[in-house]
């Protein structure tokens, strides 16, 4: 019986090494008759990191204000998968917000309620890794290499969800990163750093068509993206529907945002936002 | 007998389908390897393409976002070495007609990377060439993981 069970697996395994064999020596002639026409492959597209576009407001001259990120305390409110990988990327983005803005016992909050909700989707092996934490925690009262932290966490989680072949929920934990990055940009806008903090929100629209055609992607994955799908759209439309962008398809954007269409676009944020720190989208 | 020739017909069966998931991009593995070249760089965001190399050229397009503000070191690291890989970035998506290429291989690349900085925000594509398979191609398939890291601009 046994050396039946073997010659069985053997002859199977044979077939499909012949069968791929076969394939091989096809591919070969065919080889010899190569044409010109190009294949062209669907484009793939590389997100920013949250900590990148926190960086770009810093940079802009973003100054902290306190008590405006995700209350720690919500967490509690993220019951579903859905609403807890929203919730890992709004605490990213506020993550990036106090880890810039030297927040160290904000940050240490942050790094536990993100490892908290982490672990039960999980995501315990990115945010749980020891060496990661310990870096963390002896980097705490330096920005810059808290910063490189951060960004090697993120290459951790990237690396992971490619490898699991969830790649879809990079987009919907940057989708709620970016919404709170851009929340606390526009809440962190004063008199003096108005005109670059402006430029900046201004040029977020960059990523909205990528963002939008991924977090698509992710709802045919799971329906139960498809709300965060379409409040992405939306604010995609909003900044389309903009007169500074009317042309950007054909024409470099030379202009920028208006007053008007900057208070649209805050508004617009901070209901999305409101959104998902409650939990409704999920 | 039906249930150890089941058992021997999965064990068949897990065998051929690791012969197939190790052909696969192994993302983690080949980012460790050259993530150094970040160096001062912050990693921003990565994509893995998984190059097959048949009877016919192929493009393979990558796009990202580059800020005002930020300078940018794009970094190309493989599962095994594809002959003849030409790189190329260019200012707009290939369905638009105006596109121009802002860098390829002749302006040099480095160790596998690249220092980038772009002369206005926007998004870029960076495009792998890939020809056809010809009767000397031993290395069929690649895994190509295309790693940016950005720096601010002081």
């Amino acid at each position: 019986m046994t050396k039946f069970n073997y010659l069985l697996a053997l002859t199977i395994s044979y077939g499909v090494l012949l069968s791929s064999c076969g394939n091989d020596e096809a591919e070969n002639q065919n080889s010899t008759e190569t044409t010109k026409e190009v294949v062209e492959v669907e484009t793939a597209f590389i997100l920013p990191s949250p900590l990148q576009v926190a960086s770009i407001f810093k940079n802009s001259g973003m100054e902290y204000v306190a008590g405006i990120g995700n209350d720690f305390k919500n967490e509690n409110k993220y019951t579903s998968n859905i609403s807890k990988f929203i919730a890992l990327g709004l605490y990213s983005g506020d993550l990036a917000y106090y880890s810039l803005n030297k927040q160290k016992q904000e940050a240490i909050n942050c790094l536990n309620t993100i490892r908290k909700i982490s672990g039960a989707i999980g995501l315990e092996s990115v945010f749980g890794n020891k060496e990661l934490l310990e870096s963390f925690e002896k980097n705490i009262d330096n920005e810059d290499s808290l910063a490189y932290v951060i960004a090697e966490i993120q290459m951790e989680l990237d690396s992971y969800l490619a490898d699991n072949e969830m790649n879809h929920l990079s987009s919907v934990i940057f989708a709620a990163a970016w919404i709170e990055s851009m929340y606390l940009g526009s809440k962190s806008t004063n008199d003096k750093n108005k005109q670059a903090m402006t430029n900046q929100l201004s040029q977020q629209y960059l990523i909205l068509g990528n963002l939008t055609n991924s977090l698509h992607k992710a709802a045919q994955v799971n329906a139960g993206f498809a709300p965060l799908a379409s409040e992405i759209s939306a604010i995609n439309d909003l900044f389309n529907s903009f007169e500074y962008l009317k042309n950007k398809d054909t024409e470099e954007v030379t202009s920028t945002i208006t007053d008007e269409e900057l208070a649209k676009l805050k508004a617009k944020i901070e209901e999305v936002r409101k959104k998902l720190v409650e939990g409704a989208i999920s | 007998m039906l249930k150890k020739s089941l058992i021997t017909l999965v064990l068949a069966a897990i065998t051929l389908f690791s012969i197939h998931v190790n052909a696969q991009c192994k993302s983690r593995e080949i980012t460790k390897g050259c993530k150094k070249n970040l160096e001062s760089y912050k990693y921003s965001g990565a994509a893995v393409t998984d190059i097959v190399i048949e009877n016919k050229p192929k493009k393979y397009d990558v796009e990202f976002t580059a800020y005002q503000g930020q300078k940018y070191r794009l970094i190309f690291c493989s599962s095994g070495n594809v002959d003849g890989l030409q790189l190329n970035i260019f200012d707009k998506p290939k369905t638009i007609k105006s596109r121009k290429k802002v860098y390829d291989n002749s302006q040099g690349i480095e160790g596998n990377f690249w220092v980038f900085e772009p002369a206005k925000p926007g998004n870029y594509f960076v495009e792998y060439e890939v020809p056809a398979a010809n009767n000397e191609t031993t290395n069929k398939q690649a895994c190509v993981v295309l790693i940016v890291g950005y720096q601010n601009q002081k």
